[in-house]
C-alpha cells in the first residue's frame, strides 16, 4: 500500500479547504475511506441479494460456489506443494499461479457494471484524496465471494508448498503468495480503470461483450488439447518467465535449496506493482475527469427515396408484417451485441464440430461427412426456447400494432432460417468439395430445414406460454436463460428435453437409411422435410393461439423491471 | 349529450361514444391496490390531463386502457369499442406511448418507424412519406440514420410518438410525453398534438408539468391514491386559482415546517457536521 502512497505523494487535492471535508468525511465516523469502501461493497452484495425475487439464492449458491471452489483448489494446491515430485510441484504453482494473476484480470471486466464499487466514476462527487481512494479501492477487490476462493486456494498453496521446510523458503513462500495477491489485484483495478472509459459508453460496452464472449468461447479450445504432463511441461517453459509465473518458479528454486535466485524471481513481480499502481493512478485521474462520447458513427445506408428504411439491402424480404419483423431480426443479429455473439457461437460449432469429428474419425465417415453439416441448424435450435427475451420490455410495440402475434413469430423463425440454412449449405459444400460426398448435400440442408422447423415451432410454443425475462446489461454470459434460477433452467431443459423428443425419429430414420443403405435417404429426406415443415405450421398455429390471449402476461414476463 | 354506459350496461355502439370510457377500472400488484375501481369518460376531441403525484395509478390505469396491462376488475371502451373483447379494433384506433418505454433501439429511428409501419400492413409506400414527413415535423431528420440507442430523451420521446401516430390513430395515450424533455423538443411535441387535436381526435395523457397541463388539456382529471379525486373542465376546476396551487390543496402537501434543515442556514457545531456529512457509505 505503500506504493500507492508514493504513486500520489505530492498530488493530493489542492487547497486545504478542499481536502479537508474529505478527511472529515472519511474520519467523521472514525472509518477510513478503505473500511468505508468495503462496508460499501458488502453493503452492495447484501443488497443485490435482497433486490429481486430469489437473489438471496443467488448470492448464497455464489457464496457456497466460492466455498466449495475455493476448498477445493486449496486442497489441490496443498496436495500438489507435500508430494514428492518436482515437476508436478512445479507445473501446479506456475501454471495456477499464472492462472490467478489472469483470471483476476478478466473477472472485473465481465462483471463491470453489476458491481458498483469498481466503477470509480461513481465516486467522483466525493472529495476523497487519490491515495485513500485507491487504498480503498484495492482492498474491495479482496471483498466478495471470487476473491475470497483465490485467498483460500493461496493459502491452501502457502500450507502445501511451505510444509516441510526451513524458516527462509517459508518466508519466500509467503512473500510470493502476497506478491500474487497484490500483482493480481493491481492488475485488475488497472486495466478496469483503463477501460473504464470504453466500458462507460455504448459501443465500448458492445464491444466488450463480443470480445469477452469471444475469449469465453475460445476457453473451448481448450477442451480440444490432448493433456498430458508433457503439455503441462511445455506450457510452464513458457509461461515461468511471466511475473506471475516466475513467483511459483521462486518457490520451486527456494525449495531446492537456490534462495538467491528465488528472491531474484520475486524481483519482477514486487517491481511491477509500484508500476502497476502509478500506471493505475494516472487512468483514475483521467477516467475521473473526462466523459464517455457513444454516438454511433453516421451511417451511409440510403435508399433510392433517399431514406435509410428497414428493407434497405433485404429488398429480398417481403413487405408484409413478418417481413418486417424478418428484417427487424436480421438488422438485430449485427448490431445487438448478444445476438452477435449467439450468431458467432452457432457459427464456430457448426463449422468447427463437423470438421472436428471428420479429422477424428481419420477419414471413416467419408463422403456421409457431408450429413454433419446439419449440426450448425441443431446448435441453432436446441434450447432456443426464448422468443421475445432479447426484445424484452420493447414487446410492447408488437402488441399495440394489432394482430401481429403469428407475423411475429414467423418473421423471427424465418430470420433464424436465414442465418442457419447458408451456414449449413456452406458447411455441406466444403465438407462435399473434401470427402466428394456431392450426393449428400441436398440432404444435409434438408435434414437441417427438417430440424429447424420442428425445433422453432417447440420453442414458439414455450416462448409463449413460459416467456423468460433476460437482464438489461448484464454480462456478456447473459445468454438465452443465464442466471436465471432454477425455473428458467427448467424451462430451458425442457425445451431441450422436447425437441429432441420430436427430432428423435427423424434421427433413428436417417440412422437406419445409412445402416441400411443410402439410397433410403430419398424417402426419410423428404419425409423428414414433411415432418418438419408440418411440425412447423403446427407450431405457429397453437403458439399463435395462445399468445394472441397472453399478450399483457408475455409482457409482464420478459420485463426486468419488473417482478411478476 | 352521450350518456355513458353504467358499470352494469353494456354499451351502445354509436358515434356519439365519448373517445374513452373507464368504469370501475382496479388493479392490484400484491397487497398494494394501485388503481382503484376509476371511472373516466373521455369526450372525442378532447386533449384530456391525468395529473397525479409519484404512485397515484396514472401509468397503470393508462396501460390498462391501453390492453398493455390486464386489470383485475372493470371494463374500458374506446370509442365504444371493449378493450378486451375487440382488441384488434381498439388498437387500429388507438396510438399509445408508455412511461419507461423501451424501444427496439438497435433500429434506427427511419427504420423503426418503417418497421412500425408495415407490421400494421400500411402499404410501403404510404408508410415512407409518413415516415419522411414525422422525421422532418419532429426535427428527427438528422437523427433518421442514427441507431435509437444513441437518441437523447427527448428523442426517443419524439420518435416513440411519430411512431404512435404513424397509422393515424383517433385516440393517443401518451405517459409523462414532457418528461425530462429539453423545451425544444417539448414545443415540437405540443404542436404535433394540437395538430391531432385540431383535426377532432383525443389525446389522454399524463404528466407532473402543471404548466403544460393548464396551457394545453381542455379537461383534467386528478388521481391519488389510485383514486379520481377530482375531475372536470380545467377552468371549472381552477376557478381562477393556478392548476398546481389545486393539485397541492387536492392531493395534500406535507410541510416540514420551519426548524428543518437548519444546518443549512450556516456553520454548525461538529456534531451537526458528523451527523449529515456526505460520506461514499451514505450513498449505497
Amino acid at each position: 500500500m505503500s506504493a500507492a502512497d508514493q504513486a500520489t505523494s505530492g498530488r493530493e487535492p489542492s487547497g486545504g479547504d478542499a481536502a479537508a471535508p474529505a478527511a472529515s468525511a472519511a474520519t467523521g465516523s472514525g472509518r477510513t475511506v478503505a473500511e468505508t469502501l468495503v462496508r460499501l461493497k458488502v453493503r452492495l452484495i447484501v443488497n443485490r441479494a435482497r433486490s429481486s425475487k430469489g437473489g438471496v439464492a443467488q448470492v448464497v449458491v455464489a457464496c457456497l460456489l466460492a466455498l466449495v471452489v475455493g476448498g477445493f483448489g486449496a486442497l489441490l494446491a496443498f496436495t500438489a506443494g507435500v508430494v514428492h515430485d518436482v515437476r508436478v510441484n512445479r507445473d501446479v504453482i506456475v501454471i495456477g499461479a499464472t492462472a490467478i494473476a489472469l483470471g483476476w484480470a478478466v473477472l472485473p471486466l465481465i462483471s463491470f457494471g453489476s458491481d458498483e464499487s469498481l466503477d470509480p466514476a461513481r465516486l467522483v462527487l466525493f472529495p476523497l484524496a487519490r491515495g485513500p481512494l485507491m487504498r480503498g479501492l484495492l482492498a474491495t477487490a479482496f471483498v466478495g465471494p471470487a476473491p475470497s476462493a483465490v485467498i483460500l486456494v493461496v493459502f491452501g498453496a502457502v500450507l502445501g508448498y511451505a510444509t516441510g521446510t526451513n524458516l527462509a523458503v517459508a518466508a519466500v513462500v509467503i512473500v510470493a503468495a502476497g506478491l500474487l495477491l497484490g500483482l493480481s489485484a493491481a492488475t485488475a483495478r488497472t486495466l478496469t480503470t483503463f477501460l473504464a472509459a470504453g466500458l462507460s459508453s455504448r459501443r465500448g460496452r458492445d464491444a466488450m461483450i463480443v470480445i469477452v464472449s469471444l475469449l469465453a468461447l475460445s476457453i473451448q479450445v481448450l477442451r480440444f488439447v490432448h493433456y498430458s504432463v508433457d503439455f503441462a511441461d511445455r506450457l510452464v517453459a513458457v509461461i515461468r518467465w511471466l511475473p506471475p509465473g516466475m513467483l511459483g518458479e521462486a518457490i520451486i528454486d527456494a525449495r531446492a535449496g537456490e534462495l538467491g535466485r528465488a528472491v531474484l524471481e520475486l524481483v519482477p513481480a514486487a517491481v511491477l506493482i509500484p508500476l502497476l499502481l502509478r500506471w493505475w493512478a494516472g487512468a483514475l485521474d483521467r477516467s475521473m475527469t473526462v466523459v464517455a462520447g457513444g454516438q454511433s458513427p453516421h451511417r451511409q445506408r440510403v435508399a433510392r427515396d433517399g431514406l435509410p428504411l428497414l428493407f434497405t439491402g433485404l429488398g429480398f424480404l417481403d413487405r408484409r408484417p413478418w417481413g418486417a419483423v424478418t428484417a427487424k431480426e436480421l438488422r438485430y443479429v449485427v448490431r445487438e451485441p448478444r445476438r452477435k455473439v449467439t450468431l458467432v457461437n452457432s457459427v464456430l460449432i457448426g463449422v468447427g464440430l463437423p470438421v472436428w469429428v471428420a479429422l477424428r474419425s481419420g477419414g471413416d465417415t467419408g463422403s456421409r461427412a457431408v450429413l454433419l453439416a446439419t449440426v450448425a441448424g441443431y446448435i441453432a435450435v436446441i434450447g432456443s426456447s426464448n422468443q421475445f427475451g432479447l426484445d424484452g420490455p420493447a414487446v410492447w410495440l408488437d402488441m399495440v400494432a394489432g394482430d401481429t402475434m403469428r407475423s411475429v413469430l414467423v418473421g423471427k423463425n424465418v430470420a433464424v432460417a436465414l442465418e442457419v440454412l447458408p451456414l449449413v449449405a456452406l458447411v455441406g459444400l466444403g465438407l462435399a468439395a473434401v470427402t466428394g460426398g456431392w450426393i449428400y448435400l441436398p440432404a444435409a440442408v434438408l435434414l437441417a430445414a427438417a430440424g429447424l422447423g420442428v425445433g422453432l415451432a417447440t420453442a414458439n410454443v414455450i416462448s409463449v406460454r413460459f416467456p423468460i425475462r433476460l437482464p438489461e446489461n448484464r454480462s456478456p454470459f447473459a445468454g438465452s436463460g443465464g442466471g436465471q434460477g432454477c425455473a428458467t433452467s427448467a424451462i430451458l431443459l425442457a425445451c431441450a428435453l422436447v425437441q429432441n423428443l420430436l427430432l428423435a425419429p427423424v434421427g433413428i430414420a436417417v440412422a437406419i437409411a445409412m445402416f441400411v443403405g443410402p439410397v433410403w435417404l430419398l424417402l426419410v429426406v423428404p419425409l423428414a422435410a414433411a415432418y418438419g415443415a408440418g411440425m412447423w405450421f403446427a407450431g405457429v398455429h397453437i403458439a399463435t393461439a395462445v399468445g394472441r390471449d397472453r399478450l399483457p402476461e408475455i409482457l409482464v414476463r420478459v420485463d426486468p423491471a419488473r417482478t411478476g | 349529450m352521450v350518456d355513458p354506459p353504467g358499470p352494469d350496461r353494456a354499451p351502445d355502439r354509436t358515434p356519439e361514444w365519448p373517445a374513452v370510457v373507464a368504469r370501475g377500472l382496479m388493479k392490484r400488484f400484491d397487497a398494494k391496490v394501485a388503481v382503484d375501481r376509476i371511472d373516466l369518460d373521455v369526450p372525442r376531441g378532447c386533449f384530456y390531463g391525468l395529473v397525479g403525484p409519484n404512485g397515484a395509478g396514472k401509468t397503470t390505469s393508462i396501460r390498462m386502457m391501453t390492453a398493455l396491462l390486464r386489470p383485475d376488475a372493470g371494463q374500458v371502451w374506446i370509442e365504444g369499442h371493449d378493450v378486451w373483447a375487440e382488441p384488434l379494433v381498439v388498437k387500429a384506433r388507438i396510438g399509445v406511448l408508455p412511461d419507461e418505454f423501451k424501444l427496439f433501439d438497435r433500429l434506427t429511428g427511419a427504420e423503426l418507424l418503417n418497421y412500425c409501419g408495415l407490421l400494421r400492413d400500411l402499404p410501403g409506400d404510404l408508410v415512407a412519406d409518413r415516415t419522411r414527413e414525422l422525421l422532418d415535423v419532429l426535427d428527427l431528420q438528422g437523427a433518421a440514420d442514427t441507431l435509437i440507442v444513441d437518441y437523447s430523451t427527448g428523442m426517443r420521446k419524439k420518435v416513440a410518438l411519430a411512431a404512435a401516430i404513424l397509422h393515424a390513430p383517433s385516440v393517443l395515450f401518451l405517459d409523462e410525453p414532457f418528461e425530462a424533455v429539453d423545451p425544444v423538443s417539448t414545443r415540437a411535441i405540443r404542436s404535433v398534438l394540437e395538430r391531432f387535436t385540431d383535426a377532432g381526435n383525443t389525446v389522454v395523457f399524463s404528466s407532473h408539468v402543471m404548466e403544460v397541463v393548464e396551457r394545453i388539456c381542455d379537461r383534467v382529471a386528478i388521481v391519488n391514491h389510485g383514486r379520481v379525486i377530482a375531475e372536470g373542465a380545467i377552468d371549472e376546476l381552477r376557478a381562477g386559482r393556478r392548476l398546481e396551487d389545486v393539485f397541492v390543496e387536492l392531493v395534500g402537501a406535507r410541510d416540514a415546517g420551519p426548524g428543518a434543515l437548519a444546518w443549512l442556514d450556516g456553520p454548525e457545531p461538529r456534531a451537526a457536521d458528523e451527523a449529515t456529512a456526505p460520506g461514499p457509505g451514505r450513498s449505497a
